[in-house]
């Protein structure tokens, strides 16, 4: 092959990758401005076709709860959550010698279930004599 | 699901949720604040007078117009507001009756010296009279029929009932001190015999001081109640004012006094055993 047709066959390889490495210029340059726009249009449907859907109720739906979900774990957290500054103290490691509790003896129980009937009639003695009044009413009908 | 059932759905589960809430809410309120009968009655004589209240503005204007015009239709009028007014009285002293009977139900008068049934077959009585007045007032058709009636009813309410009320009252007042005063003294009977074998020696002054000061109280309480017990027995009660009834009131105050102050002091001992 000959120097002339490989640099020939060059040339023509350079313009080949000339053409193939920038082809969204020239696609650009090719492309008419209305299928630009029906582009967009479609865009803009799509767009509202999704506004669409998640308006249905069942989006709604999953969406309040996925909310409501995510307050909920939060308010958790905060709720357990810890100030660092807290410092918790240490367990008190004393074994303590078990102490029969005081049960209330039955003679002790009757006499505060009689103390409570007293006070509770005391209270009882507070009713004022104004409370009682007889009504003062006008029979005094003359025509 | 379609949206609009969604909506349904949704709205009919608010209804149901609120209605539910409020049948909760209504439940707790209704047990929290539930009417004793002495408070139903006082909550019923309220509302009769006020009834009476309006019943009297009507009648007074009704009087005045027949009286400035002299018409047969403004007497008409007159007569139907007063037989209005008239049969008002008698719903506000029925409302009045059960009042005081419903006092006499607050306490237990089997350690009293009076007899209840005496006392409530007193007001049942004049519950009776003023239901027959009442039954003669719906029967009147002309004005001139109502004017005696009004005059029976109330000198039987002035010199009758309201006596009859004012001694019911009184006696009630007593009989409930009876009452506190045999609890007190058997209250302070069982806590002594508890107390008595438990005392230490360090305590024993602090118990002995505690018995006296009991045994005091027993002993004012005793005379007091014997003198208002005299007092009541001496009392004329035919004054249509409140006086008699205030009067065995204040005196047995100091009894009040007394028993309100060995609340503390029956409890008392029991911290030092």
């Amino acid at each position: 092959m000959k120097e002339q047709d490989t640099g020939s066959m060059k040339e023509n390889l350079i313009r080949q990758e000339d053409v193939t490495s920038d082809p969204e210029p020239s696609l650009e340059k090719n492309v008419p401005a209305s299928k630009f726009i029906s582009d967009q249009r479609v865009s803009t449907s799509r767009a509202q076709g999704l506004l669409k859907q998640l308006k249905r109720p069942k989006y709604i739906t999953l969406t309040v709860a996925f909310i409501s979900i995510i307050v909920i774990l939060v308010a958790f957290v905060a709720v357990s959550a810890r100030p660092k500054t807290q410092v918790l103290p240490e367990p008190n490691t004393e074994i303590a010698t078990p102490v029969p509790e005081k049960t209330p003896k039955p003679t002790n129980i009757q006499i505060q279930s009689e103390l409570d009937k007293y006070n509770q009639k005391v209270e009882g003695l507070k009713s004022k004599s104004r409370d009682f009044s007889p009504p003062l009413l006008d029979l005094d009908i003359k025509f | 699901m379609p949206k609009s059932k969604l909506i349904v759905n949704s709205s009919l589960f608010i209804v149901i949720l609120t209605f539910a809430s409020l049948l909760t809410v209504s439940g707790y309120l209704s047990t929290v604040h539930s009417v004793t009968p002495l408070e139903q009655a006082r909550n019923d004589y309220s509302f009769q007078l006020s009834n009476y209240s309006q019943s009297r503005e009507r009648y007074l204007t009704a009087q005045a117009n027949y009286l400035s015009f002299k018409t047969a239709v403004a007497k008409n009028e007159a007569f139907a507001k007063t037989k209005d007014y008239f049969l008002q009285v008698h719903n506000v002293y029925t409302a009045y009756l059960l009042l005081i009977e419903e006092r006499t139900n607050v306490f237990d008068w089997s350690f009293s010296s009076y007899k209840k049934d005496d006392y409530i077959a007193q007001i049942r009585t004049e519950d009776s009279y003023v239901k027959n007045s009442q039954a003669k007032a719906e029967k009147v058709q002309t004005l001139e029929e109502i004017v005696p009636l009004a005059a029976e009813l109330k000198l039987h309410l002035e010199k009758t009932t309201i006596p009859v009320t004012s001694r019911v009252l009184a006696t009630s007042d007593l009989a409930q001190i009876e009452d506190t005063y045999y609890l007190f003294r058997v209250t302070g009977e069982n806590i002594d015999n508890f107390v008595k074998d438990k005392i230490t020696d360090t305590n024993r002054p602090l118990y002995l001081n505690w018995s006296t000061e009991i045994s005091g109280i027993k002993s004012k309480l005793d005379t007091q109640i014997n003198i208002s017990r005299q007092t009541l027995a001496q009392t004329n009660f035919s004054s249509t004012s409140d006086t008699q009834h205030s009067l065995i009131y204040n005196q047995t105050q100091e009894s009040r006094s007394q028993l309100e102050r060995a609340r503390s002091l029956l409890a008392e001992i029991l911290d030092f055993i």
